[in-house]
């Protein structure tokens, strides 16, 4: 058995998953996407160094960059921590055959390091070192400089497995940040002006090259023996225990079978992976507003102003909404033989997406510091986002039909669990119709009538919810057993 | 109870069930056997609504069930892990269920209490998910919940598997017992020969989705499906 057979079951594992045709679209989306992220990211790494230059000519370039490093590894760092797979759920089965542990874990810290977080130094770090020899920094030196930073980047990808999933580290990090941040606001000392003074000391000392690489060699080491010593079912094998999460909904209780769906609904956000993720994202969406409402370049764009309304409180609809029938997939077969109708399983969902539209619009209050236009905009969104853009989402919800596992992550870049031709295409009228209504007003009225036409067809939508509602329940009717056979290859 | 009529269904041009009639009186204790394959479960999907026959229908209770889903309300089932709510606490997942048919959380409670010895203190109270059960504490669950509100007609597929001897026959005891309080009918499909001829009054033998057997339970019976499948 050696590593390359890993590589054919892993090719197997791809083209006998059910769906693979459209997982193979996906990939190419994905890759698409991958592309376009791969040269902004390339523009940045060339382009930082002469805009730095230019915004701050007072000071040393480089000395600023090292600043700005200092920080982007704090943020891979928690990114990593959110998004970075523990891969030991894999290996269950390996662990019989007869196949030495030393290549199983081998294989799997070398795997590692095929992820997107251990590309950046190559994408940003390595075209700004290219940058530095042609402004005249010896190409040593400069060689040194990116050789440390890619060591670093690596040994975060192997610290990632001491700490995953540990709250309690979590926790202490963001500790640790706030005094840091205390630290640096109310003292001399400044945690990222030494990092950068660190980085230069390093790059002009050759030799300290050898205490980079030790130090990924060593924690490669202590990977290596920490995965060998919990290569056991019961250990690091093991899924982990959960404690329970219990939470009073009992509010809910007097509101008969909508109250008893959307309690349901609330522990299913809170208790499984894969919608705790999308919470986050409802949460970064919050604060999508202030790219647009902040640069010039945007705040003068109608059609980028609608976009931001529609993602500021329409974050979880979205996300939420279009993969209706998938949350539920694990346990379809019970839904559909209790007694209880598709409109009443409906009419929850859409009282949950409200929920979430009318919880971020109060959060979203904080908009009104930039000026009452802005939080104008960000409330007509919410309404359509209430009348209009909660019913298309269920609507196109009825034909995601993939079985979804509740309680896996999303891999980033990988994702192709969420991804489906038909859910692409509807994000055509997604996005487009309230463009296309907010121009035609605009164009006929001027002034804020692009802004109360969105109201209006969305109140309108939010009066006629129960005869929508009764549509799109024959149409998840219509697709009951298709949908049964769909979640049954789950 | 339930009434089959021309029931065929195909997966890609092949058969894999065809019952011409099959009727199943009220409080018929209603047993299926056949090896892997059969069409035990395929059959017990129709009588559910899951999968589309390709021809014929199901009555339960006079209610076809591709015209009206009013035959939800008296009908209940647990076919597999499908079933169980894996993020909820037993007790949240029957409270659930409960709900839906009508019964309040105290309610449960109480009527809970006649688990006891069945549960054998690892189900209940124990502040962990279905998901994080091991699997035979998992189908106790399952099972339990199907007798909530007492349906008419309650549908198990393999009831025995998976539970340990002890557990196998607490369950043969509830269900007798939920048979005499109640009148429920059942259908229950198994590979165990023993407790099947002991629950069930009548046991039909699919094989290669045909019934090639229908047979009233007798002392003879447990012999004949012996050297039926001895064979």
């Amino acid at each position: 058995m050696t590593i390359s057979k890993f590589w054919q079951l892993e090719i197997k594992s791809f083209f006998r998953a059910p769906q693979w045709e459209v997982a193979v679209i996906a990939k190419i989306f994905i890759a698409l996407f991958g592309i376009y992220l791969f040269v902004t990211i390339m523009a940045i790494g060339v382009g930082a160094y002469y805009i730095i230059e230019k915004v701050f000519p007072d000071e040393l370039t480089t000395s600023l960059i090292n600043q700005g490093i200092f920080f982007a590894f704090l943020i891979e760092f928690i990114t990593r921590y959110f998004f970075q797979q523990s891969p030991s759920t894999q290996v269950q089965s390996w662990i019989l055959l007869p196949i030495k542990k030393r290549i199983i874990i081998n294989n799997l810290l070398l795997r590692s390091l095929i992820n997107l977080f251990n590309f950046t130094p190559w994408l940003l770090y390595f075209p700004i070192a290219v940058v530095r020899v042609i402004e005249g920094t010896p190409w040593t030196t400069a060689f040194i400089w990116f050789a440390h930073l890619l060591c670093i980047t690596l040994i975060l990808n192997y610290l990632i497995f001491f700490i995953n999933k540990s709250h309690r580290f979590l926790i202490s990090t963001f500790v640790l940040i706030l005094l840091g941040a205390g630290l640096e606001y109310h003292t001399d000392f400044s945690f990222y002006r030494n990092f950068a003074l660190a980085l230069e000391w390093l790059e002009q000392n050759p030799i300290s090259l050898l205490l980079s690489c030790g130090t990924l060699v060593l924690i490669y080491r202590l990977a290596y023996h920490y995965l060998k010593a919990r290569f056991y079912l019961d250990m690091g094998l093991a899924k982990k225990s959960e404690k329970v999460l219990q939470l009073g909904f009992a509010f809910l209780g007097g509101y008969g079978m909508l109250g008893a769906f959307l309690k349901n609904d609330l522990r299913l956000l809170l208790r499984n992976a894969r919608p705790r993720q999308i919470l986050l994202l409802t949460f970064f969406f919050l604060f999508y507003g202030f790219l647009f409402f902040t640069m010039d370049m945007y705040k003068t764009n109608a059609v980028m102003l609608v976009f931001a309304s529609m993602f500021i409180t329409g974050g979880f609809s979205l996300s939420y909404g279009q993969q209706v029938p998938s949350w539920d997939s694990e346990y379809y077969g019970l839904l559909m033989t209790q007694n209880l109708t598709y409109r009443e399983y409906l009419e929850s969902k859409w009282w949950l997406m409200a929920s979430s539209v009318i919880i971020t619009l109060i959060l979203s209050s904080f908009y009104l510091i930039l000026g009452w236009k802005f939080f104008l905009i960000v409330t007509a969104g919410a309404i359509y986002n209430l009348g209009i853009g909660s019913f298309i989402n269920l609507y196109s919800g009825a034909f995601h039909r993939v079985p979804m596992k509740l309680n896996v992550k999303a891999k980033a870049f990988s994702n192709t669990q969420a991804f489906n031709v038909t859910q692409l295409l509807f994000t055509i009228p997604k996005l487009g119709l309230p463009v296309l209504v907010f121009l035609i007003a605009d164009f006929f009225i001027g002034g804020y009538a692009g802004w109360f036409a969105l109201i209006i067809i969305g109140s309108m939508g939010i009066l006629t919810k129960n005869l929508v509602l009764n549509h799109i329940a024959k149409i998840y009717s219509s697709g009951k057993y298709k949908t049964i056979e769909a979640f049954s290859k789950n | 109870m339930i009434l089959i009529e021309n029931l065929t269904k195909k997966y890609e041009d092949k058969e894999v069930l065809n019952i011409p009639k099959l009727s199943i009186k009220k409080g018929e204790k209603f047993g299926l056997v056949g090896n892997n394959g059969a069409g035990k479960t395929t059959l017990f999907n129709l009588i559910l609504d899951l999968v589309k026959p390709n021809s014929g229908q199901v009555l339960n209770n006079d209610i076809a069930l591709n015209k009206s889903e009013a035959w939800k309300k008296h009908t209940a089932a647990f076919i597999d892990e499908s079933f169980l709510i894996g993020y909820l606490t037993p007790e949240e997942y029957l409270y659930f269920i409960g709900q839906l048919r009508g019964v309040n959380e105290s309610q449960v409670d109480s009527w809970l209490e006649q688990f006891q010895v069945f549960f054998n203190d690892e189900v209940l109270g124990q502040k962990k998910y279905i998901r994080n059960l091991s699997k035979g504490n998992q189908k106790k669950v399952g099972l339990v919940s199907t007798f909530l509100g007492n349906p008419d007609c309650v549908v198990l597929d393999e009831p025995f598997a998976n539970l340990d001897p002890s557990s196998q026959i607490r369950l043969k005891d509830i269900i007798k017992k939920q048979i005499e309080n109640h009148n429920t009918t059942f259908l229950i499909s198994s590979h165990d020969l023993n407790h099947v001829t002991d629950v069930c009054e009548r046991i039909v033998l699919l094989e290669k989705g045909l019934p090639i057997k229908d047979l009233t339970t007798d002392s003879d019976t447990f012999g004949q499906l012996e050297a039926y499948f001895k064979a």
